[in-house]
C-alpha cells in the first residue's frame, strides 16, 4: 500500500518538475516577444503622436504691415525651405534652418525682399504655409450702403484702400493733354487728398469739392486727377478711359463659387454733350498678371443724353459666377490667392462737347 | 545458474528501463527545446520585422508640398521628412485609382519623370523593378498584402536615398501626363522600406485629381 503511494507521489512530483521546466522556458520566451513588440510599438506610436501634435501646433502669421513673420504658435518653428517666385516661376529653395521660437518673429527680408516674392514656407516638421493664407484680412471699416459688414471681405471705404496702380488714357482731353500722371484723389476733411507713392497726402487742388460728391449725398467719392507739372486738375476731358487697380484686394480660395463686386459709380456731364459710359470689372492675380478674369456682367452701354438729366448713377453689383463658367472655375481654382480688383471706366462722347466727370463712391467684394 | 540469471535480470532490468526512459526524456526534451527555440526564433523574427516596419511607419512623414498643373502635365512635389533624422533608402511606387482607400483598385501609374529636387544637386531617378510577390501594401484592415494579388508580376519603384544632412527634409518632383490619369481620380504615391528581399509600405498619400 505504502509502495503504491510512493510511486504515485513520484509521478506527481515528476510531472510537476516537467511542467515547471516547460513553464520556465515558454513563459519568459512569450513574455519577451510580447514585451519587445509592445515596447517598440508604443515608443514609435508615442514619438509619432508627439510629432504630429507639434506639427499641427505650428502657426506662422504675417504682421499687418507684412514686414515680419511671427511664430504665433506654442512650439518652435524651423524654416527649412521657401518657395519663391523667380521670373514668374515658383522655385523651391533650401535655406539654412531658421529657428523662430514661440512668440518671436523674423523680418521678412530674411527670406525675401518682399512677401510678394514668397509663395510658401516649409518647416522642418513638414508644414507648408502659403503666404497668401498668412496675410491678415483687412477688417471692414465701413460697410457700403445696404450691406452688413460680415457680408464683405476686404470691403472698406475708398479712403482706406491700397490703390497700387492707376492707368489712365486720355484720347482727347479738353486741353489736348495726355494724362500721363494720373492720381486717385478724394475730398476729405475739408481738403483734397491724393494717393501718391503708396500713401494718402493732402494736396492743393484748385477744384470745387463738388467734383467728389456728384450726387450731393455728403459721401466723398474717388475721382481721378492728373498732374502736369504743378497743375492738379480733375479730369474733365471729353473722351477718356481710365482704370483703377486696387492691389491685393480680394483673397480667393480655390473652392470659390461666386464673387460679387458691389460698387457705386457716378457720371456727370455738361448738358450739351451726349456720352456713352462703360464699366468693366476684372480680377487679376496679384503675382501673376496673366491670370485675369473679367466679369461677363458689365455696364457697357449706358447713355447720358444731351439736355437730359445729366447725372447717371450705377449702383449695384457685378457677379463672377465661378462655378457656372468652366473658364472661371479652372483658372481660379488653380490659382488661389490675393487678387487685384480692376475697375475700368470708358467714356465716349457721341454728340456735342463738354465736361464729363466720373467717380466711384464705394467698392466692396464678397466671395462665397 | 538459472537462479543467478534471474537475479541478474531483476537487477539489470530497472537500470535498462531507467536508461531508456532517461534517454527518451532527454531526446524528447531536446526535440521539444529545439522546436520551442525554433518557434520562438520565428516569432521573434516576425515580431522584429513587424517592429521595424512599425518603427519606420512612425518615423516617415510624407506630404504634398506643392501641386501645379499645366495643360498636359501635373507636377507633384512630395516632401519627405523624418521624426528621428536617420539615413535610409526608400522606394516610391505610384498608383492611380478611382476609389479612395481600397488597395484592390490600384493601377500602376506610368509617369513622365521622377526627380529628387532637394537636397541639391537635383537628379533624375530611374526606376528599379520589384517583384510583386515580395512587395507588400496595407489594405484597409491594416494587414499587409502582396501586390501580386492585384495581378501584377512586378512594379516599378523609384529608389529615394534619404539623408538627414544637411536638412532633415527632401523634395521629390513627380511629373505625370494628364492623359495617363484617364478614368482615375487619385494619384497614390506609396513609400516602401526594404527588409531582406521584401518591401513593405510605410507611407501613403492620395492626391485628388480633378480633370
Amino acid at each position: 500500500m505504502s509502495h503504491t503511494l510512493r510511486s504515485g507521489q513520484a509521478e506527481v512530483i515528476g510531472g510537476l518538475i516537467v511542467a515547471s521546466v516547460l513553464l520556465i522556458v515558454i513563459v519568459p520566451l512569450t513574455l519577451n516577444i510580447i514585451s519587445s513588440t509592445t515596447t517598440i510599438g508604443t515608443r514609435s506610436f508615442v514619438l509619432r503622436s508627439q510629432f504630429e501634435v507639434e506639427r499641427w501646433s505650428e502657426k506662422l502669421t504675417l504682421s499687418k504691415d507684412m514686414t515680419k513673420l511671427e511664430n504665433s504658435g506654442p512650439v518652435k518653428v524651423t524654416i527649412v525651405r521657401i518657395w519663391r517666385n523667380v521670373n514668374g516661376t515658383s522655385v523651391p529653395i533650401d535655406v539654412q534652418p531658421i529657428e523662430i521660437p514661440s512668440g518671436e518673429y523674423i523680418p521678412i527680408t530674411q527670406l525675401a525682399s518682399t512677401p510678394k516674392e514668397l509663395e510658401a514656407i516649409v518647416t522642418a516638421r513638414g508644414r507648408v504655409f502659403k503666404i497668401s493664407e498668412l496675410i491678415p484680412p483687412t477688417p471692414p471699416t465701413g460697410a457700403p450702403l445696404g450691406l452688413s459688414g460680415n457680408e464683405i471681405s476686404g470691403g472698406s471705404t475708398l479712403f482706406d484702400l491700397n490703390i497700387s496702380v492707376m492707368r489712365c488714357i486720355i484720347n482727347k482731353s479738353r486741353e489736348s493733354r495726355v494724362c500721363n500722371r494720373p492720381l486717385p484723389a478724394i475730398y476729405y476733411n475739408n481738403s483734397w487728398w491724393a494717393y501718391v507713392n503708396g500713401s494718402w497726402r493732402p494736396i492743393n487742388v484748385d477744384s470745387d469739392k463738388t467734383y467728389s460728391d456728384l450726387d450731393g449725398n455728403n459721401a466723398s467719392e474717388l475721382v481721378v486727377i492728373h498732374l502736369v507739372g504743378n497743375d492738379y486738375r480733375v479730369l474733365g476731358g471729353t473722351n477718356y478711359q481710365y482704370a483703377i487697380r486696387i492691389g491685393n484686394y480680394v483673397n480667393i480660395a480655390s473652392d470659390v463659387k461666386l464673387i460679387a463686386v458691389y460698387m457705386k459709380a457716378l457720371f456727370k456731364s455738361s448738358k450739351d454733350v451726349s456720352v456713352v459710359v462703360g464699366i468693366n470689372v476684372s480680377l487679376a492675380h496679384s503675382r501673376n498678371m496673366s491670370v485675369m478674369v473679367s466679369s461677363y456682367a458689365v455696364l457697357s452701354s449706358a447713355k447720358i443724353t444731351k439736355g437730359d438729366i445729366n447725372l447717371m448713377i450705377y449702383e449695384g453689383y457685378v457677379l463672377f459666377p465661378v462655378k457656372q463658367f468652366n473658364y472661371f472655375d479652372t483658372l481660379l481654382s488653380n490659382n488661389p490667392g490675393l487678387y487685384d480688383l480692376i475697375i475700368e471706366i470708358n467714356v465716349t462722347v457721341q454728340e456735342g462737347a463738354g465736361d464729363v466727370y466720373s467717380s466711384i463712391e464705394y467698392i466692396a467684394v464678397s466671395t462665397a | 545458474m538459472s537462479r543467478t540469471l534471474i537475479k541478474l535480470d531483476k537487477g539489470i532490468s530497472p537500470v535498462i528501463s531507467t536508461t531508456i526512459l532517461i534517454a527518451t526524456v532527454i531526446i524528447l526534451g531536446i526535440t521539444f527545446m529545439t522546436y520551442a527555440t525554433s518557434l520562438s526564433n520565428m516569432q521573434s523574427s516576425e515580431a522584429r520585422l513587424r517592429n521595424m516596419i512599425l518603427d519606420e511607419t512612425a518615423k516617415v512623414v510624407m506630404y504634398f508640398e506643392k501641386v501645379s498643373t499645366t495643360d498636359n502635365i501635373i507636377e507633384i512635389y512630395l516632401g519627405l521628412t523624418k521624426v528621428i533624422p536617420e539615413a535610409n533608402t526608400y522606394y516610391l511606387i505610384l498608383f492611380k485609382t478611382y476609389d479612395y482607400g481600397s488597395v484592390y483598385d490600384l493601377s500602376p501609374l506610368s509617369v513622365s519623370n521622377v526627380s529628387q529636387i532637394l537636397p541639391q544637386p537635383p537628379r533624375n531617378i530611374l526606376p528599379d523593378t520589384l517583384p510583386a510577390t515580395k512587395t507588400y501594401v496595407v489594405e484597409t484592415t491594416g494587414n499587409y498584402v502582396p501586390l501580386n494579388i492585384l495581378g501584377y508580376p512586378s512594379i516599378n519603384a523609384y529608389p529615394l536615398m534619404y539623408k538627414p544632412q544637411p536638412l532633415n527634409s527632401s523634395l521629390i518632383k513627380i511629373e505625370i501626363g494628364k492623359s495617363d490619369l484617364t478614368g482615375s481620380r487619385y494619384v497614390v504615391p506609396i513609400i516602401l522600406i526594404n527588409f531582406g528581399d521584401e518591401y513593405y509600405e510605410v507611407a501613403r498619400l492620395y492626391y485628388f485629381y480633378k480633370p
